[in-house]
């Protein structure tokens, strides 16, 4: 796949900031690498349409960039989003999936021992 | 959704299953691959990666700003800035992601709220064109205090310099590791990753 340029851009016809209510900065720390997991069947009654889109690529761990991918969204408006969603308890987030501080020296070291057996 | 079926790389495993991670699966931890345009990051992210190389887009309004001759054009003009990833399941508890970015100035936006937590770069450089990597290097050096290892795409037409003449040639610090890595290889480019992990812990 080669590097993307200008020419890829497609416009939607909704534009991002109906999808958040015009909103544009979400209340937890979400970035590509934050894993989710959705905590609710995407058929519950109580989700919106929009909640059972993002529910439906929540039924295991995964991050914010593949649901992104996967919703055809930008992470920025996925953000919002989702921030909402755990507020209202549909999904949750893996705690120690990209904090802010980075890995530990034990995680680490873990991860270069899995890289030197790849 | 992901649909592949054939496993380019010959390994074992349907990847078209790997929809989701193992329920085993708590932490993440990202490493970022930067250098100029065509120089392979994509390929490196695919070569490791259990998942084809996926491709997230962002939109920003303001890359126009300063440009005065769009007054006259009504809407915001925007630009595309898309970043290609993937995945690797080190452990049954961690998964790597590696995300691909340029690291020219007009991306910083986006390359900054990845930069935050990522245990290093990896900065994929090509000896043809190895001006191209200047600006790369200056905006990590500069705006970030993240560990990098510069690594060689080693192009089979590319001139083969010496470790010592690139370092003097991109002015790199005698603390940065410099290793020679084909993207196009898995051993490789997991010996790369390794080289710049094992720089990480140094430096904590």
């Amino acid at each position: 796949m080669p590097d993307a340029t200008d020419d890829d851009y497609v416009d939607h016809p909704i534009r991002s900031y109906v999808r958040t209510g015009g909103r544009v900065r979400p209340t937890h720390r979400l970035t590509p690498a934050t894993l989710l997991i959705g905590h609710i069947s995407p058929t519950a009654a109580s989700a919106g349409r929009q909640e059972r889109e993002v529910l439906s690529q929540c039924m295991g761990v995964i991050s914010m960039a593949e649901i992104a991918v996967h919703l055809g969204q930008p992470v920025s408006v996925l953000a919002v989003i989702v921030s909402d969603m755990i507020d209202a308890g549909l999904i949750g987030i893996r705690p120690d999936s990209d904090t802010a501080d980075g890995p530990s020296r034990e995680i680490l070291q873990k991860v270069l021992h899995a890289l030197n057996h790849l | 959704m992901l649909s592949t079926t054939s496993d380019s790389h010959g390994r074992s495993g349907a990847r078209g299953d790997q929809h989701y991670l193992a329920p085993t699966v708590v932490e993440s931890v990202k490493i970022l691959v930067v250098g100029s345009f065509g120089v392979g990051k994509t390929t490196l992210i695919g070569s490791v990666s259990e998942i084809d190389p996926l491709r997230t887009e962002e939109t920003i309004t303001q890359a126009s700003e300063g440009i005065d001759e769009l007054e006259a054009t009504p809407e915001k003009t925007t630009t595309t800035v898309a970043m290609d990833f993937g995945r690797i399941t080190l452990t049954d508890e961690i998964v790597l992601y590696l995300f691909g970015t340029p690291g020219q100035r007009r991306f910083w936006d986006l390359w900054s709220g990845l930069a935050e937590g990522a245990a290093g770069a990896l900065v994929l450089v090509d000896t043809r064109r190895l001006a191209d990597s200047f600006e790369v290097l200056d905006q990590l050096e500069t705006r970030t205090s993240l560990p990098f290892v510069v690594a060689i795409n080693q192009f089979p037409d590319a001139p083969n310099y010496e470790p010592d003449q690139i370092r003097k040639a991109l002015d790199l610090d005698d603390e940065t590791p410099i290793v020679v890595c084909n993207a196009k290889n898995r051993n490789a480019c997991a010996r790369a990753l390794a080289a710049l992990v094992r720089h990480a812990l140094k430096t904590r």
